[in-house]
């Protein structure tokens, strides 16, 4: 097949009218759409902003409740959970910024489209690299409360140790999760979106 | 009054919806999977629409649009797609017989052989788009878009080797 053929085998296709659809219908299918997107949205973002606030008020009427001798460890307790806090609200932050780049950029020309989508990948597998080390600050900072919480001079090591292996064990269950995630998904996704920018790179005569 | 990205959206859809559905079938290599990407490039489009000041023609924009969704298009997951993010929205046939139909699918399963940029220069050149407004949407230079075309080309002939058609 010459290329000549192949152009008229293309343009067969200018042969059909592509606007008989019915258009009303589209629309509506199409806005709908975009309400439900936008309605999954909010609705995540409200589940986050109740969690850290469902966070502040369980870990407050916990510190008021154990009775801590130490109040500078008391203290230490609540100065890490604020700092987790401000990490996750910070992320958030980054995140919405994030999208909002890539949509604000959706008709930029092809090239700028998948730098901007590449930067957005990378960007997001540092976050899961810097997640690592939240988790085990996470981690920490749950033993440290069930320690706290119920001292080992009460419940004994037996106890203590069960709550301990099932903190450990959600988190590493997690952190699986994440990795996996991080593997199978972030990591192909960067390398395909590489390779594209690549191909997109004006080769200097 | 009628909203103007209403209107404009349907303005687009009148005049280039053959783009969408073209670029759709030339990266999504199954009716699920075009079906899919279609929704998404009319979506894409339609958010789009609002940046639209009529600095560029409104084809180059959708264009610039459709393929950089295409670009970055991930092949939804099965069970998501059908459960979660997706409406009866099906692509359009843009030919007439089932001779045609069999003739532009095995064009279209060529050109997926080719590399996605690729995909998207051979699409631009098909559907006759100038050098100027191919640089517009992609951002690479007028002269690189030439020598890549020639290379496309003759890639595309020597897949095509071995099909003959009465044209």
């Amino acid at each position: 097949m010459t290329f000549d053929e192949i152009e008229s085998t293309w343009a067969l296709q200018h042969r059909a009218q592509a606007g008989a659809a019915d258009l009303p219908a589209l629309r509506r299918a199409l806005k709908s759409q975009l309400n439900r997107r936008r309605r999954l949205l909010v609705l995540g973002a409200c589940s986050l902003v109740f969690s850290l606030l469902a966070m502040q008020v369980l870990f407050f009427l916990n510190l008021r409740v154990t009775r801590v001798e130490d109040q500078w460890l008391s203290f230490a307790r609540l100065m890490l959970h604020q700092g987790l806090n401000l990490v996750i609200v910070l992320e958030l932050v980054r995140i919405y910024l994030r999208h909002r780049r890539l949509a604000r950029g959706r008709a930029e020309s092809v090239r700028d489209v998948v730098s901007l989508s590449l930067a957005g990948v990378e960007a997001e597998m540092s976050d899961y690299r810097l997640g690592r080390w939240v988790t085990l600050v996470l981690v920490a900072h749950s033993l440290l409360s069930v320690y706290l919480n119920q001292p080992v001079a009460q419940v004994g090591w037996d106890a203590f140790g069960l709550r301990a292996g099932l903190i450990i064990a959600v988190y590493a269950l997690i952190g699986l999760l994440v990795w996996r995630q991080y593997r199978r998904k972030l990591r192909p996704e960067r390398d395909r979106l590489k390779a594209t920018l690549e191909q997109l790179e004006n080769i200097q005569a | 009054m009628p909203d103007p990205i209403d209107q404009l959206f349907l303005e687009v859809y009148r005049e280039h919806a053959g783009l969408v559905i073209k670029t759709a079938q030339a990266f999504a290599t199954n009716a699920a999977d075009r079906d899919d990407l279609y929704q998404e490039i009319l979506l894409s489009v339609w958010q789009a629409l609002p940046q639209f000041k009529g600095q560029a023609k409104l084809s180059t924009y959708v264009y610039r649009v459709a393929h950089s969704c295409a670009l970055n298009w991930k092949r939804s997951r099965q069970r998501y797609r059908t459960k979660v993010d997706r409406f009866a929205l099906e692509v359009p046939d843009l030919t007439s017989t089932p001779e045609e139909r069999e003739r532009v699918a095995w064009l279209y399963a060529r050109i997926q052989q080719l590399p996605p940029v690729d995909r998207t220069l051979i699409l631009l050149y098909l559907d006759k788009i100038n050098y100027t407004d191919m640089a517009e949407i992609t951002g690479l230079s007028e002269t690189n878009i030439r020598v890549r075309l020639h290379r496309i080309k003759q890639q595309l002939t020597t897949l095509s080797e071995g099909m003959t058609h009465d044209v």
